[in-house]
């Protein structure tokens, strides 16, 4: 990027920048390569878990209590889709689409706390 | 209200409520003391894994099971005790109901089959056309009016389906995963619409659903797990 002219405006003049060849090859080349998948290993709810097993405390009544929370954040996204513009819905899609898949974990391992309090507790 | 049911919005008026429902199919218990009230107006989703009962949950509320004990109520008056043509009625003139396959009866035309509630309620023909016809803009279905549900595509007859659920001005819809048999736009088409006409009606939804975002649209959520129905626990609240 480097500065081109100024352009006068309703207030201060706003200086100009120009992409330069080298940055627009830059960004082609971002573009162009895949974003790598992050993992998202649910690090915080899987230690919580755990640990809730290990304790002997109510694992599954955290798991409804998180799984309330991703429904809460999840209703306010929609809303955002009804009144939003497209981009807006873009953006709330993909934090739909997130937060599902956490909730699946939370419903897979909400039907294996048995079997994992059996494992953990070995 | 009875202590331990999942709480109804404030101040808002109980309009169906499941008390102790305990409900079998042979030796297998669907049903195990299950209670929920449904505030009028209010969209409650019905979640759980497969087998939980929410399905068979659904159907009591809406009469078309009868519990072995506990109690339905309707507008504080008891189903379970009414005969079989009266729920019948009930069913026919202030519950509408959308399953998760349209079941658009195949021999009629889309239209016909939005009018159709009417037409079992008594309307005339021409009238309960005209009126089914006035759901078609609304739900985007203009010119299928005379399509029969082999030529329309699922997202389209679930509409229709929708149309026909909400013709006769139900006090309260059951939709039994409303999207299940749609990809993730038509069944994100589908809960706009079913959400936004309940909301202009102040028709009561309730909505059985394995899907977090299509609960997502619903003022509230239950979980029915092994045959009872519990609440979400607020953070802070687990000891």
């Amino acid at each position: 990027m480097v500065a081109g002219g100024a352009e006068p405006g309703a207030g201060p003049e706003r200086k100009r920048y120009v992409i330069t060849e080298a940055g627009v090859t830059e960004v082609e080349a971002w573009l162009a390569e895949p974003a790598g998948p992050e993992p998202h290993l649910q690090a915080v709810l899987f230690t919580k878990v755990v640990l809730a097993l290990m304790l002997g405390r109510p694992a599954g009544r955290y798991l409804d209590a998180q799984r309330a929370v991703h429904l809460a954040r999840m209703r306010e996204l929609t809303e955002v889709k009804r009144t939003g513009g497209l981009l807006d819905v873009l953006l709330a899609d993909y934090g739909l689409f997130h937060l599902e898949g956490d909730l699946r974990w939370i419903d897979m391992t909400g039907a294996r706390l048995g079997a994992l309090a059996r494992e953990v507790r070995r | 209200m009875t202590a331990g049911l999942p709480a109804a919005p404030p101040r808002a008026e109980c309009v169906i409520e499941a008390r102790e429902v305990v409900r079998s199919f042979g030796p297998t218990p669907a049903l195990r003391g299950a209670s929920v009230s449904v505030a009028r107006g209010e969209i409650l989703a019905v979640m759980g894994p497969s087998g939980s009962g929410k399905s068979t949950l659904l159907h009591c509320l809406a009469g078309i099971l009868v519990p072995e004990s506990g109690e339905i109520r309707f507008a504080g008056r008891k189903i379970g005790t009414l005969r079989e043509n009266e729920r019948s009625a009930l069913r026919r003139d202030r519950f509408g109901f959308v399953f998760q396959f349209g079941q658009l009866v195949p021999e009629l035309t889309a239209e016909e089959n939005v009018a159709l509630p009417l037409l079992l309620a008594g309307a005339r023909r021409g009238e309960a056309l005209a009126r089914a016809r006035d759901w078609f803009g609304r739900l985007g279905l203009d010119g299928l009016e005379g399509h029969r549900s082999g030529e329309m595509s699922g997202g389209q007859a679930q509409r229709v389906a929708l149309a026909r659920g909400l013709v006769a001005g139900p006090e309260v819809l059951f939709a039994d995963e409303p999207t299940g048999s749609l990809d993730s736009l038509a069944g994100e088409q589908v809960m706009n619409l079913l959400t936004g006409a309940a909301r202009d009606q102040g028709t009561t939804v309730v909505v059985v659903t394995h899907e977090p975002r299509v609960a997502a649209y619903a003022d509230r959520e239950v979980i029915v797990r092994d045959g009872k129905v519990t609440s979400p626990v607020p953070w802070g609240a687990v000891s």
